[in-house]
């Protein structure tokens, strides 16, 4: 796939100025020709069209544009181009190809969630958490959620869910011990 | 009338060239031809969003091997923690080195922006900010930098490379690497940061102290560093001074009270006036002294 957006500017720098990027989205490897400091939120959203992404701040404090680079919660805000050059990311959409995730069930039985806008990126980060530490104390979680903001909820529900999430991979893990 | 125009205002994002240099002396060159070192680049979107104007090229510090990872040293009777500038803020809380020898640091680096932030940020870009939450820290703990002036390589103070700043703000410098000596038995520290709200934030001030004692009421030496914000980051020498040659009671926290309220330089910005940062650092760096003084087992 190669996305040439900038062709039809009369601006030759910008046209010059551009590179060729290899970058595994969402387990799909693409080859794009783009300015280097072109951001990945905005390949995401704007040329992939992969919207779950959400885009708020755009500086990296709230969270809504978070995405798994090589395993590692960033913000894709955050994240030029040249930046992304060989990396594996994964979005929102890569998390639930097939079912929910077990963090996404506990979202919706928990009621975590109520405009869902910052709901993506919380999820990112926690799944983030979750693959190192499917165990946090309550204090881990919130200091892994403090660069997520969420203005609806009020994070109860978010600490509930997450709560709900631990003590299901808990029994989980009991059952398999027991067998 | 002449009108000279500002190139810098025509300048977008997408014209911003980005250079990969793989040795110093490389990147040290496109440095003198005008270009800008970026790390994880975090601070640079940042200001850039906020309006600060665009640089025409970017000096990609990745590349550069010789600015990654963290090593202990030994020389004689000294040791030190040895950590490359390119070493990401989450890297310095994970790594075992930093946590066995520099407990200080890595509190710090704790408070610093969010885990998704400190997965880009390094530690390297922090202190070249001028304004890092970790300067405070490394201030405390007497942190050493080697830098690349032009062909030289310089070992200098961190306290030093500040006050050289301030003199000289647009000095062209490269910061390879951070050395910090090994936390000693007995010694105690701790960190604070406070900001407008508990989630990660910019810090109204941030303070920290590292100390030891050598009896209930008098301490052998403390080292104490005021920063966050912008406030320009600073030991506070006078208030460590008193408190290494007097014995702690009440009336020593009075005093120590006014003079640090009268040693820390800070400034005011639309919500917060100077005299509010100077009084919220006082207050707190008095209960975290009460707090030394009232711990038996310290």
């Amino acid at each position: 796939m190669k996305i040439d957006r900038f062709e039809n500017s009369t601006n030759d720098r910008i046209l010059e100025n551009k590179i060729a990027l290899n970058i595994t989205i969402n387990g799909r490897l693409y080859s794009l020709i783009i300015p280097p400091t072109y951001r990945l939120v905005d390949l995401l959203r704007k040329d992939l069209e992969l919207t779950g992404t959400k885009i708020s701040c755009e500086i990296g404090r709230c969270g809504s544009c978070s995405v798994l680079m090589n395993g590692n919660v960033v913000n894709s805000c955050l994240v030029m181009a040249y930046q992304a050059n060989g990396m594996v990311i994964e979005t929102i959409e890569q998390v639930s190809q097939e079912n929910l995730h077990p963090i996404q069930q506990a979202f919706l039985e928990e009621g975590a969630l109520q405009c869902g806008y910052c709901t993506p990126g919380m999820v990112i980060a926690l799944k983030s958490l979750l693959d190192k530490n499917n165990q946090p104390t309550e204090e881990e979680v919130l200091d892994y959620l403090c660069g997520n903001l969420c203005r609806c909820t009020g994070y109860n529900g978010i600490l509930r869910a997450v709560q709900r999430y631990k003590n299901e991979s808990s029994a989980i893990f009991d059952n398999k011990t027991l067998e | 009338m002449i009108t000279v125009k500002n190139e810098m205002a025509d300048i977008k994002k997408s014209d911003i060239l980005v250079e990969h240099p793989r040795l110093i002396q490389d990147a040290m060159r496109l440095r003198e031809l005008g270009g800008v070192f970026i790390a994880g680049g975090t601070l640079i979107q940042l200001n850039w969003e906020f309006g600060q104007p665009l640089s025409t090229t970017l000096i990609n510090l990745e590349p550069i091997t010789e600015l990654k990872g963290v090593e202990y040293i030994e020389r004689g009777d000294s040791s030190f923690v040895e950590i490359g500038a390119l070493t990401t803020i989450s890297e310095c809380i994970e790594n075992p080195i930093i946590n066995e020898h520099a407990q200080l640091l890595v509190e710090a680096c704790k408070k610093i922006a969010a885990p998704a932030v400190r997965n880009r940020a390094t530690l390297g870009g922090n202190i070249a900010s001028g304004i890092g939450d970790s300067i405070p820290a490394l201030l405390v703990l007497d942190a050493e930098l080697t830098i690349r002036i032009q062909d030289e390589t310089k070992v200098i103070k961190l306290w030093g490379l500040l006050s050289l700043l301030k003199d000289t703000p647009q000095l062209n410098y490269l910061l390879l690497l951070i050395r910090i000596p090994c936390q000693k038995k007995g010694e105690q520290a701790f960190f604070k940061k406070v900001g407008r709200r508990e989630a990660f934030t910019p810090a109204l001030v941030t303070i920290c102290a590292q100390w030891r004692r050598i009896s209930a009421k008098r301490l052998e030496y403390i080292g104490i560093a005021v920063g966050g914000g912008n406030n320009d980051p600073c030991r506070l020498i006078v208030v460590e001074k008193i408190l290494e040659t007097n014995d702690f009671d009440e009336n020593l926290l009075r005093s120590l009270y006014l003079e640090i309220v009268d040693e820390i330089n800070s400034y005011s910005d639309p919500f917060i006036t100077e005299t509010y940062r100077k009084h919220v650092a006082a207050n707190l760096l008095v209960a975290e002294l009460m707090n030394i003084f009232c711990d038996k087992e310290g």
